[in-house]
């Protein structure tokens, strides 16, 4: 077993030797498919990560009618709970505003203090979090149509614009690995096309002196797997090394420090992972698809 | 050993190579398979070593039911048999050594028995000296070794030479004829050479198959071509 996967091994090097410009062709298709989703997979990760922290942090602040009196304001809750894509509702008072307000201000704040109590002219509030970030200006139009809510505001637009261009990258950046992959595999598949045919004599004698089939394919799919394996050498440097810099370039924030970005380890470990299992993968489907319309063996 | 009944056959695109053929080799035998091109021999090679399989009939080889074999089992069936071509097809980037050792790899022998066993079949052909060798710095009959000690290597209970001797002198090839005796004698293998020889077959006598369109016409213990020509 281990005898022969020597010689296949051994085998499926003299064939990445043989043709080494095409070897080296399908094996720069799998670097240039896997550093395009070492970006996106380093991307998306992050993404995942600042969604989350949004989805925290980003909530629709619903100003309370002066006309609804404070028995009423239980029953106006219960109404915006109901509301679809509503995560949280929590009310908060006048007092409570202002000492949001003073807090805010800092150290001039304390100068606000005059206005505690009947001269208090903010609005009770109710503080809402959203299910989805995406959702949200759809889930605050929804609020502020509700009797007795004078306007409900959020962060703004600009977030949720944020969020949905996220959720784009990861879709077209999805497509184009895939298609990308798809033609690595083409590749692949003709690099070891080629193999077979300039070992078609040594296969016709494997033959006759009774090799197994499983003999006979091993090398070619070793070979298909170890050029996807050189194809992800770059690839998994550029993860490693890229997202280390640009890490401590950013000290690990994203335009405002509300906004973390995930830490090199283990991350670009796990994201090397997937590369090296996807390059194992691409190489593993282009070598069989060859394997298979080129060396069936029908009687 | 070898036992062929009733069998026939046809190609898909209506060729009859084959009609209704009994033949039965005894292990340890040597046979002549002789006839004209298209009478059916490479067929009947074929049928053999399972790379076709018959429209009718049963062909046997050494109690295994070849037409039945499933497709998977035919490559561990086909170590029962050694093939020798015309053309020798030896690889030319590998050694002699190299050419013969690669049959014993491809079924997986351990490295120091395939060493033992190629020095022992190299010695057998008479080119123990030719071991590193390329096949393109040896003559045709040389390569023909060769190609026979690959063959033999795995001690099959079958040789078959498809006109082993067709690029040979005459001169040569009884060198050939007589190396297949050798092994028909000390490696107790059934041996069966298809050849248009009639040099050979008259001259080196063995039991006498003649193909004709497909029949068997004759089978003659004593050999010899004149007797059915």
């Amino acid at each position: 077993m281990f005898r022969a996967l020597g010689r296949h091994i051994k085998e499926a090097f003299l064939g990445i030797s043989r043709h080494f410009a095409m070897s080296l062709s399908a094996a720069s298709a799998v670097t240039v498919t896997l550093l395009l989703m070492s970006i996106l997979v380093l991307t998306i990760g992050n993404i995942s990560q600042i969604t989350q922290n949004l989805q925290e942090k980003v909530s629709i602040f619903v100003r309370i009618d002066e006309s609804i009196t404070d028995t009423e304001i239980y029953s106006l809750k219960n109404r915006v709970e109901k509301v679809e894509g509503v995560h949280s509702v929590e009310y908060s008072s006048k007092d409570n505003e202002l000492d949001r307000l003073i807090e805010e201000f800092g150290e001039e704040g304390s100068l606000l203090e005059v206005y505690r109590g009947e001269e208090n002219p903010l609005s009770r509030a109710f503080i809402v979090e959203v299910e989805r970030g995406a959702k949200i200006s759809e889930v605050s139009e929804r609020i502020s149509k509700i009797y007795g809510v004078e306007e409900s505001l959020f962060g703004g637009t600009a977030t949720e614009q944020f969020v949905e261009s996220l959720d784009a990258i990861r879709i077209g950046g999805g497509i184009v690995v895939i298609a990308l992959s798809l033609l690595a595999i083409f590749l692949i598949a003709n690099t070891i096309k080629i193999t077979i045919f300039a070992r078609q004599d040594e296969i016709a004698i494997m033959r006759h002196v009774g090799a197994t089939n499983g003999y006979i394919r091993t090398p070619f799919v070793i070979e298909g797997i170890i050029i996807g394996l050189i194809g992800a050498i770059i690839p998994i440097l550029f993860t490693i090394i890229a997202y280390d810099f640009l890490y401590t370039a950013m000290d690990g924030k994203l335009i405002t420090g509300m906004l973390t970005l995930l830490p090199v380890f283990p991350f670009t470990l796990w994201v090397s992972g997937t590369l090296v299992g996807m390059s194992v993968l691409v190489g593993w489907i282009g070598s069989l698809l060859s394997v298979n319309k080129n060396l069936r063996w029908k009687r | 050993m070898l036992n062929l009944q009733n069998v026939s056959k046809t190609y898909k695109n209506g060729v009859n190579a084959l009609h209704d053929i009994n033949l039965k080799i005894e292990q340890g035998e040597f046979v002549y398979i002789i006839g004209a091109t298209g009478s059916g021999k490479s067929t009947l090679i074929k049928l053999i070593d399972g790379e076709e399989i018959p429209t009718s009939g049963t062909v046997e080889v050494a109690g295994i039911n070849v037409g039945k074999l499933k497709h998977k089992k035919v490559p561990k069936y086909r170590r029962n048999i050694g093939v020798v071509f015309q053309d020798y097809r030896l690889l030319p980037a590998k050694t002699v050594f190299e050419n013969v050792a690669f049959a014993l790899e491809v079924i997986n022998l351990p490295t120091l028995e395939i060493r033992r066993r190629v020095r022992e079949v190299l010695e057998l052909v008479g080119l123990e000296d030719k071991a590193n060798s390329f096949p393109h710095e040896l003559s045709g009959g040389q390569q023909q070794r060769v190609a026979i000690a690959r063959a033999i290597a795995n001690r099959p209970k079958i040789l078959i030479a498809d006109e082993p001797t067709g690029n040979l002198d005459p001169d040569t090839a009884k060198g050939i004829l007589e190396l297949l005796g050798i092994i028909n004698q000390e490696e107790k293998t059934t041996v069966m050479m298809v050849t248009h020889d009639r040099n050979i077959v008259d001259a080196i006598r063995h039991r006498t198959i003649k193909l004709e369109n497909g029949f068997i016409v004759a089978d003659f213990v004593e050999g010899g071509y004149e007797h059915h020509v």
